[in-house]
């Protein structure tokens, strides 16, 4: 057929369709994952992995952030639902009565004459057994249908991968899913298989049990009542470390209560006696164990929720062995562009002290050594402003640490009940910022900040503050204060733990200067499908910083193949829709996609990438910005809707009474 | 009958003794009498036009755009499936496609859509919906059944032997029960399915068991009741013992019998339809034919997060069917006019349709406005009080708050706003809530009394 014909005919069917698909756009049918299993794999390796989500039919492939990984479709499990089971039903009922009649079987009204018996066909064969496959799957009410269906990946990664957290999406030929947490590892790994694939039904299951060598990675998922265990020998002496992801895998569930897999992990020996528990590793929710093995023998690893729930997107990840593992580091950032000598504390570490390069101005994750085991990475916040440490006691306005604006203080709370005090002198109608950096960079403190004159009269005071541009954060714990000084004078600004805690781990970065008003962008969702024009797919949003009001620019950063009028958003508003658009010229398929941000901010232009995000609801209530690594756009001009296999869906509609489902058609 | 020795003799007069100071502890908690704190004033039986409530509770949260406040002109995205909300037969009030039957009654009730609270977590708006107070704060306030029942049950004279307050099927538990008064106001839950044959009531209707041999029962519990017998002088024991009888004329007597749907006729039972809503209705209706003060129907099914349109398409013909019966049974019997009807639940919902996974068509919680229904004791009907937004989101005229609502209804039923409730540290507790109370209110519904 001429090219332009069939082109056509798809462009007819994408004319005729579009007003059917304008009204029946609103029940979406954007394929989604909600879940990684195993969410990740030892590098130089080939292994399984199931993908769970919805609408994930006629997935092609898979997508991996990095180099080094490469993946392809091997299965799908798409459930049946009771619409469908009906049709297919009706239609092996059809089949059957045929095949009956061609063996020469008397059936009702049919004749048994050799010359009038139909042929049943190796197609009719081949068709009838697609259907007992299909009624196989046939699941009355899935317990969560967005992660009902399945996709099957043999994935290969090459045995030079860098290791670390990668991010991984399904491709279907419409556009590609939403990104997931997928890991490159060091240490030889273990997987469960699937719940669906066990044996077992879903209630009250017991114990799974294996047994594994350390150190090793274990991947598993938790259904309801499930407990896994793996067991393994171990020596005395040994520096036991157990790190497990949960919540780390899959940040937010909207339809679950608190919104994650909450795992709890115990350390028993081979009597059953619990040496370790732990539920929540600090404010992670994510749990991790520390335990010097008192003698040569048998121990194991139990993970369950900590309530006994179950579902499948209650992954885990355990890596287990004498681990190295950094539970705090000092300072948590430098000055920009210069390298920071940092303090390492933690267990199995090759040496306590860790150089960082130079980083430009802004947060950035720093891999951590890892002794060829186990891959952590540590935040490091970079700024251009000067850095000072923290001087000794400095408990009280008398002996109060003094400094000059701007500055950034590195400091800790380094006991219980400290007080950490600095003074500074301000002038009347002054705008000054104080704000604490801890919890958004790992660490424990709980700030509360209070500014006083040197009256002892409080000018202000805050506890927690919101920063939705840390989007994994729960409780943002860390404080800041915008004010404007009343009067020429000595300022005293305490900082403390809100819940009276301390020790050398609760660090912070204490940023006190005139207000830098600033902006970040997002740009949600991290995935888009085009057709053209007519389709605003995208959102930016801005996070306003330091009071800045003023208006953000949002354009494309080149892309080209791509067309997006700007968008401005004004400073009342913080967030617009981004219409974006195919070139004639750009072929169909799958590219990354840049914007950026533009304002002027004290005169000078300024310019920031907007960060590609996901907005994720938590437990029914609770909304998100979890940024991702890339946008990715696919552009699915000639593309027809996805369809189910054809399996005598057409035949059996011509003679069916019930409706047929809307999906596959 | 009773079995008396020497060792006996001795342990009565032992226990006689004690019962004075243990009758208190032990009696109080399973049965009041209200002796520990009686209502500090006791409104004599005020002339109010109404008589009788029935709260159909809406359990989970209405979808108030999928049912009584339709935004078709929001499009799509907003209105969803339900797009040609019909005319009800009061020229003006239209309601969703999918309630035929009301349609044709909305001369009877009015519509409030600026219901409003804000909160919208289920047990914090369901407390707060249902006693008219905010949550969170020191005293645990009653339901409205419970002040129903305390200045219309036993109290002020009512004799029957239903108890006064009765909840159709299901209680709820805290959020709907008596607070900081006495477990005397507490709801009788029937239990059981009024769909079912016969509908088998807690304690009241138990299958399989004859009225013969139920007294048999209570005839061997006697025998076996030595303490009973022995502290028979006993007010407290009296009285223990008086209700006992009147619960078993109530097994036995006529006054059970209210339960026993099968008494009414086919096509009656039919035309309420024959599923647990339907039928409760009927028995609503039954119950204030027999001048029970406050009966809650709980119907539960309506946290819609996922699957919002099917779940509106197989429940709302069922309570179409329903409530349009009840209300046109209580009409046809001239009890429309003495009998509140109070259709609403915890808040609304959403009315941005959530279409992405995992709700794929769902609608999530919406407490800063959602739509309530009254009719008859005194409300006038075929009115709208208030409105929301174009998209259903906002209050947009005449917010009405929780305690808006019920000091009408206390209004109409000749309830004192003002009177004190019974609090058991002594603590000044009245019906309604004061400015400085701290609640929020808008004024009752003068619009539609």
């Amino acid at each position: 057929m001429r090219w332009y014909l069939r082109h056509l005919g798809a462009a007819l069917t994408a004319v005729v369709a579009l007003p059917v698909m304008a009204q029946q756009q609103q029940v979406q049918r954007d394929p989604r994952i909600g879940y990684v299993l195993p969410a990740g794999g030892q590098r130089g390796t080939t292994f399984t992995v199931t993908v769970g989500g919805q609408y994930l039919d006629g997935t092609t492939g898979a997508f991996f952030t990095g180099k080094g990984i490469k993946a392809k479709v091997v299965d799908s499990f798409i459930p049946t639902n009771p619409g469908q089971a009906a049709l297919l039903r009706n239609r092996m009922d059809e089949l059957r009565t045929k095949r009956q009649a061609a063996n020469g079987v008397p059936t009702r009204g049919a004749t048994t004459e050799p010359s009038t018996r139909p042929v049943f066909t190796a197609e009719d064969e081949k068709e009838f057994n697609e259907i007992v496959k299909r009624l196989a799957n046939f699941v009355r009410k899935p317990s969560s249908p967005a992660i009902s269906e399945s996709v099957t990946l043999s994935v290969e990664i090459e045995a030079d991968a860098e290791p670390g957290e990668r991010e991984i999406r399904l491709v279907t030929p419409r556009r590609d899913t939403n990104p997931m947490v997928f890991f490159v590892g060091q240490l030889p790994e273990v997987c469960e298989k699937p719940s669906r694939l066990r044996d077992e039904p879903t209630k009250s299951v017991p114990p799974d049990d294996a047994n594994v060598t350390l150190p090793t990675v274990v991947n598993g998922q938790i259904m309801p009542g499930g407990v896994d265990r793996y067991h393994f020998t171990a020596r005395k002496g040994q520096n036991l470390v157990v790190i497990a992801k949960a919540r780390a895998l899959v940040p937010y569930i909207a339809d679950a209560v608190p919104g994650w897999f909450q795992a709890t992990i115990r350390l028993l020996d081979k009597e059953g006696k619990e040496l370790a528990y732990d539920d929540d590793y600090r404010f992670d929710p994510d749990p991790v164990l520390h335990y010097v093995i008192p003698a040569d023998g048998q121990y194991l690893i139990e993970i369950h929720d900590s309530i006994y729930r179950g579902r499948e997107d209650f992954v885990y990840r355990i890596a287990m062995g004498e681990l190295p593992f950094v539970t705090s580091i000092f300072p948590l950032g430098g000055k920009a562009g210069a390298k920071t000598d940092v303090v390492l504390t933690g267990w199995n570490l090759p040496d306590s002290h860790f150089a960082v390069d130079g980083q430009p101005a802004g947060i950035a994750h720093v891999a951590l050594p890892d002794r060829g085991l186990y891959r952590d990475s540590a935040v490091f916040a970079a700024d251009a402003l000067p850095e000072v440490m923290e001087q000794v006691a400095h408990d009280s306005p008398q002996t109060a640490q003094g400094i000059a604006m701007p500055v950034i203080i590195n400091g800790r709370i380094t006991k219980s009940d400290e007080v950490d005090v600095y003074s500074f002198r301000g002038r009347a109608g002054e705008e000054i910022v104080a704000e604490v950096r801890a919890r958004r960079l790992d660490s424990p403190l709980d700030s509360v900040l209070i500014l006083t004159d040197a009256a002892g009269k409080q000018i202000a005071m805050n506890d927690d503050q919101e920063d939705k541009g840390a989007g994994l954060e729960t409780h943002h714990a860390d404080s800041y204060i915008l004010t404007k000084l009343p009067a020429d004078g000595v300022y005293y600004l305490t900082l403390r733990d809100t819940q009276g805690k301390g020790g050398p781990e609760y660090a912070y970065r204490l940023r006190i200067s005139q207000p830098r008003p600033s902006f970040e962008l997002r740009v949600t969702p991290s995935s888009a499908s085009l057709r053209g024009w007519n389709n605003t797919p995208l959102s930016a949003q801005v996070i306003r910083r330091d009071g800045f009001t003023g208006e953000v620019a949002v354009s494309l950063d080149g892309s080209p193949g791509f067309d997006m009028p700007d968008v401005r958003i004004p400073a009342d508003k913080t967030e617009a829709k981004l219409n974006i658009a195919p070139r004639r010229s750009q072929a169909d398929g799958i590219y990354p996609v840049r914007i950026v941000g533009r304002a002027t901010i004290a005169g000078k232009q300024v310019v920031h990438p907007a960060v590609p995000a996901e907005d994720m609801m938590q437990a029914f209530a609770y909304r998100h910005l979890v940024p991702a690594d890339e946008l990715l756009v696919t552009v699915a001009r000639f593309v027809a809707p996805p369809t189910r296999p054809a399996l005598g869906l057409a035949a059996a509609r011509k003679g069916a009474t019930t409706k047929p489902s809307k999906r596959g058609e | 009958m009773h079995y008396m020795n020497q060792n006996d003799v001795s342990r009565r007069d032992v226990l006689r003794g004690a019962l004075v100071g243990m009758a208190g502890l032990m009696v109080a908690n399973r049965l009041s009498f209200g002796a520990a704190a009686g209502p500090a004033t006791r409104p004599v039986a005020a002339a109010g036009k109404a008589k009788s409530v029935i709260q159909i509770w809406m359990w989970g949260g209405p979808a108030h755009l999928d049912t009584f406040d339709p935004k078709p002109e929001a499009g799509g995205d907003y209105c969803g499936q339900f797009t040609k909300p019909i005319e009800t037969n009061v020229s003006g009030m239209r309601i969703c496609e999918l309630l035929p039957q009301l349609a044709k009654h909305a001369d009877k009730y009015s519509i409030i859509r600026s219901m409003t609270h804000g909160n919208n977590a289920h047990e914090t708006a369901s407390y707060m919906v249902q006693t008219g107070r905010n949550a969170g704060e020191r005293l645990v306030y009653p339901c409205a059944g419970a002040v129903v029942s305390l200045f219309r049950g036993s109290d002020a004279g009512y004799r029957g032997l239903i108890p006064p307050y009765v909840v159709l099927t299901e209680p709820q538990g805290r959020f709907s029960e008596s607070g900081f008064m006495s477990n005397k106001y507490r709801p009788f839950a029937t239990g059981g399915d009024p769909k079912q044959m016969p509908f088998a009531v807690e304690g009241v209707v138990a299958p399989g068991i004859s009225d013969s041999r139920q007294l048999a029962r209570r005839d061997l519990r006697n025998s076996l009741d030595t303490l009973g017998h022995a502290a028979a002088i006993d007010p407290q024991i009296q009285a223990f013992t008086a209700t006992g009888d009147q619960a078993y004329d109530l097994i036995t007597g006529d006054a059970g019998k209210v339960f026993d749907v099968s008494q009414e006729k086919d096509a009656v039972r039919d035309r309420y339809g024959k599923n647990t809503f339907g039928q409760s209705c009927l028995v609503a209706r039954r119950l204030v034919e027999r001048g029970v003060p406050y009966i809650t129907i709980n119907y539960k099914g309506w946290d819609t997060h996922k699957q919002n349109f099917q779940t509106m398409r197989r429940q709302l013909p069922e309570m179409d069917a329903g409530m349009s019966s009840l209300l046109q049974d209580l009409a046809d019997r001239g009890l429309l006019d003495s009998t509140i009807i109070w259709w609403g639940g915890e808040f609304g919902r959403t009315p941005k349709v959530q279409w992405e996974a995992p709700w794929n068509g769902g609608r999530g919680h919406h407490g800063k406005v959602f739509s309530a229904v009254v009719a008859g004791g005194g409300f006038k009907g075929g009115h709208v009080v208030g409105a929301s937004d174009a998209k259903g989101e906002e209050v947009k005229d005449r917010p009405v708050y929780p305690c808006d609502l019920i000091g009408s209804m206390y209004a109409l039923l000749g309830i004192d706003g003002s009177a004190k409730l019974p609090n058991p540290q002594g603590i000044d507790t009245r019906v309604l809530p004061t400015a400085t109370d701290g609640v929020k209110t808008a004024g009752i519904l003068k619009e539609i009394m």
